[in-house]
């Protein structure tokens, strides 16, 4: 199924909160494996929604982890939201 | 055209009811497109924005016909020709969204054969416009119709039937061009085009809840 790139930051965004535990972070591993998205657009787009605001980046031991932040949660929502009106119309976000 | 006044008082009145309905729905449209950057929502916002201006500007037409107020340096047939080609811009935007997200031009490239032998019996330019709106709304409707069995939303559906009754709206508005002393199809034009953005308004209307309430 096509993605746009709005709907894979989206889904990265997801699964960072999805697969969140005790807010430790998510690995990049696990974000490759779920968001089926290679590793160089991973990176530039974690880069991209750190910058924004939308995901944190937490130091560890080895490598980094991210969690979402609150914009970012904010941001599911509206896209939840305007996702569903588009849909209503038979389009997609 | 022979219409008496208050038909187009009437139909005034029913068109600045659907610009409002249009503004509404294009208002959330901008909102969602502010909120996620989706050009889809722009798309909607501008398709509906078209739509509100084209009938504001049909209305205030009508109102001048009748009387009801001054025109200054500018003549009615302009402001009908105005509001024509923006109502078609906007239900392009309308089917232009479908062609964007299901990347169908193929399907889309077989209304332009479609278009062509209807426009040559009509003389007249808002004929011209009023038969491309009469093909968008009836691609868009189709369009808007097969999504229902992906999205499986009651909501569609209305969306669907709103298209629908835009573009039969539109044929009858043609219909009523062409025998212009049939006052009866011209408003029934006009009231299928309320109806038809009722049904849009319908579908979208939780969404004003929903803001309200988050």
């Amino acid at each position: 199924m096509y993605r746009n790139s709005l709907r894979i930051a989206a889904d990265i965004l997801t699964i960072t909160r999805d697969s969140d535990t005790e807010s430790g972070g998510v690995g990049i591993t696990v974000l490759l494996r779920k968001g089926n998205i290679s590793y160089k657009s991973l990176s530039r787009l974690l880069k991209d929604l750190t910058t924004g605001g939308l995901i944190e980046e937490i130091e560890v031991k080895r490598g980094n982890r991210y969690r979402i932040s609150s914009n970012g949660r904010e941001f599911l929502q509206e896209y939840s939201k305007f996702q569903e009106l588009a849909q209503t119309f038979g389009l997609n976000l | 055209m022979s219409f008496g006044p208050s038909l187009l008082v009437v139909e005034g009145i029913l068109g600045l009811i659907g610009g409002l309905i249009g503004l509404s729905i294009g208002y959330f449209s901008l909102t969602g497109y502010r909120e996620t950057g989706s050009p889809t929502l722009l798309r909607l916002a501008f398709a509906f924005f078209f739509l509100f201006v084209g009938f504001t500007v049909e209305s205030i037409a009508n109102f001048s016909y009748s009387g009801y107020i001054p025109l200054f340096a500018i003549s009615i047939s302009i402001l009908i020709l105005l509001s024509g080609f923006l109502e078609t811009i906007g239900y392009f935007f309308l089917a232009f969204s479908h062609v964007i997200d299901v990347r169908s031009s193929k399907r889309f490239a077989l209304l332009i054969p479609l278009i062509i032998p209807l426009n040559i019996q009509a003389l007249q330019m808002s004929a011209i416009l009023g038969s491309i709106s009469f093909y968008l709304l009836l691609y868009g409707s189709l369009e808007t119709g097969l999504s229902y069995f992906r999205v499986r939303k009651v909501e569609t559906l209305l969306i669907s039937l709103g298209l629908s009754l835009l573009a039969i709206s539109e044929f009858v508005g043609w219909v009523s061009y062409l025998n212009i002393s049939d006052a009866f199809m011209y408003l029934l034009s006009i009231l299928l085009r309320v109806v038809g953005f009722s049904s849009l308004l319908l579908s979208v209307i939780k969404f004003v809840w929903k803001k309200e309430t988050i």
